[in-house]
């Protein structure tokens, strides 16, 4: 399905983990850094930018990493499972999207993906409510979706605008290696 | 799709499935037999009738406090908070002599004599300005109802900073909360918990007659307020 080449930068073993290390204290940091602004984070930006540019498993380990050492400072709880489990989700929806469009390839207007990631801060909103559905039943997910959805939004448009404002920024920094890993 | 994926990432989507599965299993189960949907409605409910509560709680203060006015009419729960205003007003008039007498006779004595100045603080604020302030402004007044007897009912000077949680350590009651800040919550006071009396029952805090939706640890008191701690939703 996908194109011939694959066009993810692939690093060492070492770079990666920098990178990673690199990604993921953003991520705490914005975490801990945006608290007072309800889910307005870049994180699910930066992780939908993660699978683009550098594939899936990238995109896992930066999510897991992000989750686990920022919930240290946020508070763990069984949400650390369905966060974890939401961007996994994510991760695997724009992958699949990725393949689909060839996404690699052509380079959609950032208009587009910054669209796609308004969605996934829904998608994330529902995944980690679903603790409720584990929980209770029907019964306590609905009214708990429902009184959530304000801040699912605030999490989308959150997602929109930080997407604008990163995607331009990680491929212009990732340009040479994005080029570098095409003539491999 | 998928071609050149590597061995971890397969097993990732595959925990994701299962974890979703599990989840979708978990989930239709407890929604064929809810383990708390009952209670959490019940709860609901009970929460939505808790102007029907302060209804109950009303009349029962004013029984406990000495009756001064009996031309009130309880019509609605406006009427009630103001009636439960006046009344906790006028329970100090009849247990002790009036503060703010009390503190302007100390302060005219002050002025007269000083050595025998008292040590309370009202009296201390009034004798170094020379314009004499009404002391009941800098004060509040706070009244706690358990079941069918009042804990404390007194003024008490308003401290800088003070919030609806922290006058209860001035109260000289014993009493254990949760949280902190803003998200204090109180579970007992002078032995009297949550949960004593049903599973409902519990403490609520009013200013001025209004049961204020925020934590009793984030609301800043102003001078002249009147703080009532009640019990409720007892058996």
């Amino acid at each position: 399905m996908s194109g011939t080449t694959s066009t993810t930068i692939k690093y060492r073993p070492v770079k990666e983990i920098a990178l990673i290390g690199l990604l993921s204290a953003f991520n705490i940091a914005s975490r801990i850094g945006l608290q007072a602004l309800p889910n307005v984070k870049p994180v699910t930006s930066i992780i939908i930018l993660s699978v683009i540019l550098f594939g899936l498993s990238f995109a896992f380990k930066v999510t897991v990493v992000t989750t686990v050492v920022s919930n240290i400072f946020l508070g763990m709880g069984i949400w650390t499972f369905f966060q974890i489990l939401a961007w996994f989700v994510i991760c695997i929806l724009t992958e699949i999207l990725v393949d689909l469009f060839h996404i690699r390839e052509n380079k959609p207007h950032y208009v587009l993906m910054a669209c796609f990631s308004f969605v996934m801060g829904y998608v994330f909103g529902f995944v980690v409510s679903l603790d409720q559905f584990v929980i209770g039943g029907l019964g306590l997910f609905i009214p708990y979706y429902v009184g959530g959805l304000l801040f699912d939004t605030f999490h989308a448009v959150g997602n929109f605008f930080f997407y604008l404002m990163l995607a331009p920024i990680l491929y212009k920094i990732f340009e040479k290696d994005l080029k570098k890993s095409e003539q491999n | 799709m998928f071609k050149k994926i590597d061995q971890k990432t397969k097993l990732v989507i595959v925990f994701v499935i299962i974890a979703l599965i599990a989840i979708g299993g978990v989930g239709i189960y407890h929604s064929v037999h809810p383990p708390v949907k009952v209670e959490v409605k019940t709860e609901k409910k009970k929460v939505s009738k808790k102007k029907a509560v302060e209804k109950e709680v009303a009349p029962k203060i004013e029984a406990n406090t000495p009756k001064t006015d009996t031309s009130t009419k309880p019509t609605n729960t406006q009427e009630q908070s103001t009636q439960l205003k006046q009344a906790t007003q006028t329970t100090p008039s009849t247990k002790k002599t009036p503060v703010p007498q009390k503190t302007q006779t100390s302060t005219s004595q002050a002025a007269r004599k000083p050595e025998v100045a008292q040590t309370k603080q009202e009296a201390a604020v009034t004798q170094s300005q020379p314009v004499k302030q009404e002391p009941s402004e800098e004060q509040i007044h706070v009244t706690i109802t358990g079941i069918n007897e009042n804990f404390y009912n007194s003024d008490m000077p308003l401290k800088e900073g003070a919030t609806a949680y922290s006058i209860l350590s001035e109260t000289g009651l014993s009493y254990k909360k949760t949280g902190f800040g803003s998200a204090t919550y109180v579970r007992a006071i002078n032995g009297l918990a949550e949960k004593d009396h049903g599973p409902l029952s519990g403490w609520m805090y009013k200013v001025n007659g209004v049961a204020p939706n925020i934590s009793a640890g984030g609301y800043k008191l102003k001078k002249g307020d009147q703080v009532v701690w009640y019990y409720v939703n007892y058996n």
